[in-house]
């Protein structure tokens, strides 16, 4: 059962990203906008949800009787809001697959402060898979980076040449007259 | 204690009851949602079990946030089709939810190792299944590779065996 809702949070973690790349190719709105409008939208339809199913007024009473469940949710939301924010930045700046690298490579730099400050012991095997996972992020950090500045050179020179195919038609043009 | 839709509650109940063997391995902040609240001077505990409140209270803070953001620093607003943003909301609805259920199911380390391979899907989808038409922005066929070789370093790393523990 366990296995099964992990495939489900899998396939939905991989339908989110394409989503909001739609979005923001589309209508390219700013990473604020698109992180105010689907955060709205999961409130509607939660809400929705939990009216239905009664659990609204039961999360409010939790809430009344132990105070310390509203602390821990107000925390745990401020700290979810700044590092949204953060994500849709991304999202606005880089591929769709960039964010979970990141993510990854950001839960590989914790691995790795861990092991090095508290000095946990690890195997030849783990330390191997740590290089595995660094290699690669780096790798398509690095093609990313390249690919892109290949990218824009490559438009440029498209740029470039239309702009001197139109000064040709218009000497030609020029000249004919 | 408090009502609840009986299917609903019969579901919780064959989480919660699996729950208590992994009640070790509860280590994070939010997983304190996990572990019971309790009132002192009395012998009750009580989990809180609406996952969906959960994400609702999580994404309101963001909603406000945003909203104050976008109104007060920004003239220009870009309008975005509610079909797209409703497709949005459900996948993070539906991700988020099946996430908090499993990590009610499962133990914490296992969910974060399966989490942490979500790249191999982002990769899937981008490539096998992707909407984007802009082609800047459409993944090419080896950025497969890369996710798999992320995917089997994660693996090894949570399966490469536990020093302590030989």
């Amino acid at each position: 059962m366990g296995i099964v809702l992990l495939v489900i949070s899998l396939v939905a973690d991989g339908f989110l990203p394409d989503f909001q790349a739609v979005i923001k190719s589309e209508y390219k709105p700013r990473p604020l906008e698109m992180f105010e409008h689907i955060n709205k939208w999961v409130v509607i339809l939660c809400w929705c949800y939990s009216l239905a199913t009664g659990q609204l007024l039961t999360t409010y009473q939790f809430a009344v009787k132990y105070p310390a469940f509203l602390k821990d949710i107000i925390v745990l939301s401020i700290l979810t809001s700044i590092g949204q924010v953060f994500v849709y930045r991304m999202i606005k700046q880089f591929k769709q697959h960039i964010v979970p690298f990141v993510i990854t490579t950001r839960k590989i730099f914790t691995v790795v402060i861990s092991i090095i400050f508290y000095n946990h012991p690890t195997t030849t095997m783990q330390i191997l898979s740590i290089f595995i996972v660094f290699g690669s992020a780096s790798y398509e950090y690095l093609s990313e980076i390249y690919g892109d500045k290949k990218h824009e050179d490559h438009k440029a020179i498209k740029v470039l040449d239309t702009e001197e195919r139109v000064e040709m038609t218009e000497t030609e043009d020029s000249m004919r007259k | 204690m408090f009502p609840a839709p009986h299917w609903y509650r019969w579901y919780l109940r064959l989480l919660l009851d699996r729950r208590i063997s992994y009640r070790k391995n509860v280590t994070l902040k939010l997983f304190r949602l996990k572990q019971p609240y309790d009132i002192k001077n009395e012998v009750e505990y009580v989990l809180f079990d609406n996952p969906v409140s959960m994400i609702w209270a999580q994404s309101l803070f963001a909603w406000i946030l945003g909203f104050i953001v976008n109104t007060f620093f920004y003239k220009e607003h870009t309008k975005m089709p509610v079909s797209n943003l409703i497709a949005c909301a459900i996948v993070v609805i539906v991700s988020t939810h099946t996430y908090i259920l499993a990590i009610y199911i499962t133990n914490f380390p296992i969910v974060m190792m399966v989490k942490s391979c979500n790249i191999i899907s982002v990769v899937f989808v981008g490539i096998f299944c992707s909407r984007v038409r802009d082609k800047g922005l459409q993944l090419g066929r080896t950025k497969m590779i890369v996710a798999i070789f992320i995917t089997i370093g994660i693996m090894m790393y949570n399966f490469g065996g536990d020093v302590k523990h030989q």
